[in-house]
């Protein structure tokens, strides 16, 4: 019996068909079903199922470990998504968050160099969350990151990397769906975002800074569950910036250009004058974040997020920056 | 089955816009010879500053050198030409920097008189009774006071150059009636510049007023004479005390950078002199920019001009032209300094003469 023949004949132990308990790929069984399914006969089968599915693999030698190192994740994943259970509609919840993680930033920025740069940063965030009567969502969240980079040319570190990032996003649930599991919400985000790459072997040109404020659209898809009698909350969330004042170094030196003229005593016209109003045509980020939230009994929960997010600019000359950050944190019911 | 297929279509969507930045963010160029000379010769035509003043055909720069590259050739081999290429710049503010060697052109103050020697002034003018209040060095030779400074990469704070002007100040003791000072004499030569900020600082305390020095562009894209606006720099009376007595500036050659507008922003005063040579010029705030092998190198992104609109970037020229003799050489006399002290002696009797 090879595995596909397993799953069939198994979904149809369980009253239904293979494609019906696919799709959607997770919570197809109930608790009982699932420990019906772990009785010892079903767990040899099981056993002797996926050891014939990983025979190409596995054939004795020293590289197995290491397979096996490769797949175990993907079978305990696998065993997760089919443990699960979708769980009822979030409560009413107001949360301050803290956390911590670790930033991979790259970037390139033609008015600083020809290089692409890319390193480690240390991340903290910190933010409020309003979850309103499960209709609502009302985020406030901000990150900062510190790290060095450098040019693959470069054996050591030689920029300075500075990034911090607010984000206030406010959502309404839209709908519910596949099957109620999965709500849907939209709504809009107001994003600043403030980025400075610091070159040491540079001298009158050696910081880089820009400045981003955006409109976005923005949505969330939130799937609350249950593992293990255990209550989570898995939340996608992206948001397309469309409307972006953005402010970058003029372009033949790291000043802004409203600030070209040091004799002026203007600081918030100079950094007005330094910007301009841009669209999705010449302003592209997209933000995206996966994150996972765990109930605690006194109501707080832990959260891990894992957030990637694109910016492309060419005014007045092409910068890109990308970063993937990871960040663990508690959110204090209050 | 459709709505599957929109959810899986979406699903795959999103899980494909996770870390795919390497497709989209790449290096320029790729490190070889080519490329390096390629990312060289574009970044400075995109961002050098004095093509035209220098009438330099970049162009032609590039038809002559770029035959000499070959992917695979010596390093060294790669970094003579390209430094060959940065030569034709005729600019101090121009270098590449290899781990192994430093490109310049110094042309600047070497087809030039020296027109200084500190072993002179060490020796005879200050000799072992002189003050060292940060990098200054300075005392008073025939009740003038004398301050040497070496280098404006070397930072002072304000009440440094408080006390300086302070303790050399233009003035008759009220009470006996004898003379205290009659002038200050700066020397800059051999100083090859460093911080603007230092130089502010300074002319801050010789502006009698509010005074329009100079004039900065800045490069606002690609082309050769893509410029910003001229904007108007102003050198403002700072700190406790503004000297207003008789000053002498000595330059030479080896004036360059930060010295260079030094020199170009004390003449805008009424009561300053510029004593020597022209300065060796160095106009433009150089920029760095790196290789994709790793070399760094930097060149001018800026033009600055008078008040009247003439380029600094070639040197200031001197009010008063002076060299060291060969016959004050073999003395150990300083021309240069013999004649500032005799200037300010004259406009000292001259202004007591007639009454000012």
């Amino acid at each position: 019996m090879n595995l596909r023949s397993f799953l069939v004949s198994f979904s149809d132990r369980l009253s239904g068909s293979l494609l019906g308990r696919i799709t959607p790929p997770w919570a197809p069984f109930s608790k009982g079903e699932l420990h019906s399914f772990l009785k010892l006969p079903n767990v040899f089968i099981l056993k002797k199922e996926i050891t014939f599915l990983l025979s190409p693999f596995f054939k004795g030698g020293k590289g197995d470990l290491r397979k096996i190192i490769t797949y175990a994740p993907c079978l305990l994943i696998a065993f997760l998504i089919l443990s699960i259970n979708p769980a009822q509609a979030q409560d009413k919840f107001r949360s301050f968050n803290i956390g911590a993680g670790y930033t991979l930033p790259k970037f390139f920025d033609e008015s600083s160099s020809s290089l692409r740069y890319q390193g480690h940063a240390f991340s903290v965030t910190g933010g409020f969350h309003f979850r309103k009567d499960s209709s609502v969502l009302d985020h406030l969240d901000a990150r900062f990151d510190y790290g060095q980079m450098s040019a693959f040319a470069f054996e050591f570190a030689d920029v300075n990397y500075f990034r911090t990032e607010i984000n206030y996003s406010y959502k309404k649930r839209l709908r519910n769906i596949w099957q109620d599991r999965l709500q849907w919400f939209v709504g809009g985000s107001f994003n600043s975002l403030w980025m400075l790459w610091n070159f040491e072997n540079y001298t009158n040109n050696s910081q880089n800074n820009s400045f981003y404020l955006s409109l976005s659209p923005a949505s969330s898809l939130v799937y609350p569950f249950k593992l293990w009698n255990r209550r989570f909350r898995a939340e996608y969330a992206a948001y397309l910036p469309l409307l972006t004042f953005a402010i970058r170094p003029s372009y033949g030196t790291s000043r802004l250009p409203g600030f070209l003229d040091d004799e002026r005593d203007e600081p918030v016209a100079q950094f007005f004058e330094s910007g301009k109003l841009t669209s999705l045509n010449k302003f592209f980020r997209y933000s995206n974040t996966l994150s996972l939230e765990y109930f605690l009994t006194n109501r707080n929960r832990l959260r891990l997020s894992y957030e990637w997010n694109y910016l492309r600019y060419s005014e007045p000359r092409l910068v890109q920056s990308a970063s993937h950050n990871i960040v663990i944190g508690t959110m204090f019911n209050f | 089955m459709k709505k599957t297929i929109t959810y899986l279509g979406i699903g795959l969507f999103c899980v494909a816009l996770f870390a795919c930045e390497e497709a989209f963010i790449r290096d320029e160029y790729d490190d070889n010879a080519v490329d390096i000379f390629n990312s060289m010769w574009t970044t400075v035509d995109e961002n050098y500053s004095f093509f035209d003043l220098k009438g330099i055909d970049w162009d032609a720069v590039y038809e002559a050198n770029r035959p000499r590259v070959e992917n695979g050739m010596r390093r060294d081999s790669l970094f003579n030409v390209l430094a060959d290429m940065l030569f034709v710049l005729r600019d101090g503010h121009v270098n590449l920097q290899a781990g192994f060697d430093l490109s310049r052109n110094w042309d600047w103050y070497l087809d030039f008189p020296q027109n200084f020697d500190y072993t002179v002034i060490e020796r005879n003018y200050l000799a072992d009774d002189y003050e060292i209040t940060g990098p200054f060095r300075h005392r008073a030779i025939d009740s003038i006071g004398y301050i040497y400074y070496e280098s404006f990469e070397d930072d002072f704070s304000e009440s440094i150059v408080d006390y300086l002007v302070t303790s050399y100040a233009s003035r008759i003791n009220s009470n006996d009636d004898t003379l205290i000072f009659k002038g200050l004499i700066i020397d800059v030569r051999d100083n090859g510049g460093g911080s603007i900020s230092n130089v502010n600082t300074l002319v801050s305390r010789f502006a009698d007023e509010r005074r329009h020095v100079q004039n900065w562009q800045y490069k606002d894209g690609p082309g050769h004479n893509d410029f910003t606006e001229p904007i108007k720099k102003y050198a403002e009376p700072e700190g406790a005390f503004q000297y207003n007595g008789p000053v002498v500036v000595l330059a030479t050659r080896s004036c360059y950078s930060a010295t260079n507008f030094f020199v170009q922003i004390m003449k805008n005063f009424p009561n300053v002199v510029v004593m020597g040579d022209s300065t060796g010029g160095g106009g433009g705030l150089p920029i760095n920019r790196e290789l994709p092998n790793g070399w760094t190198y930097r060149f001018s992104s800026t033009v600055t001009t008078t008040v009247a609109g003439e380029n600094i970037e070639n040197g200031v020229a001197p009010d008063i032209r002076v060299d060291i003799t060969d016959e004050d050489k073999q003395a150990g006399r300083d021309t240069i300094l013999e004649e500032a002290l005799e200037l300010i002696g004259q406009v000292f009797d001259e202004q007591i003469n007639g009454g000012a």
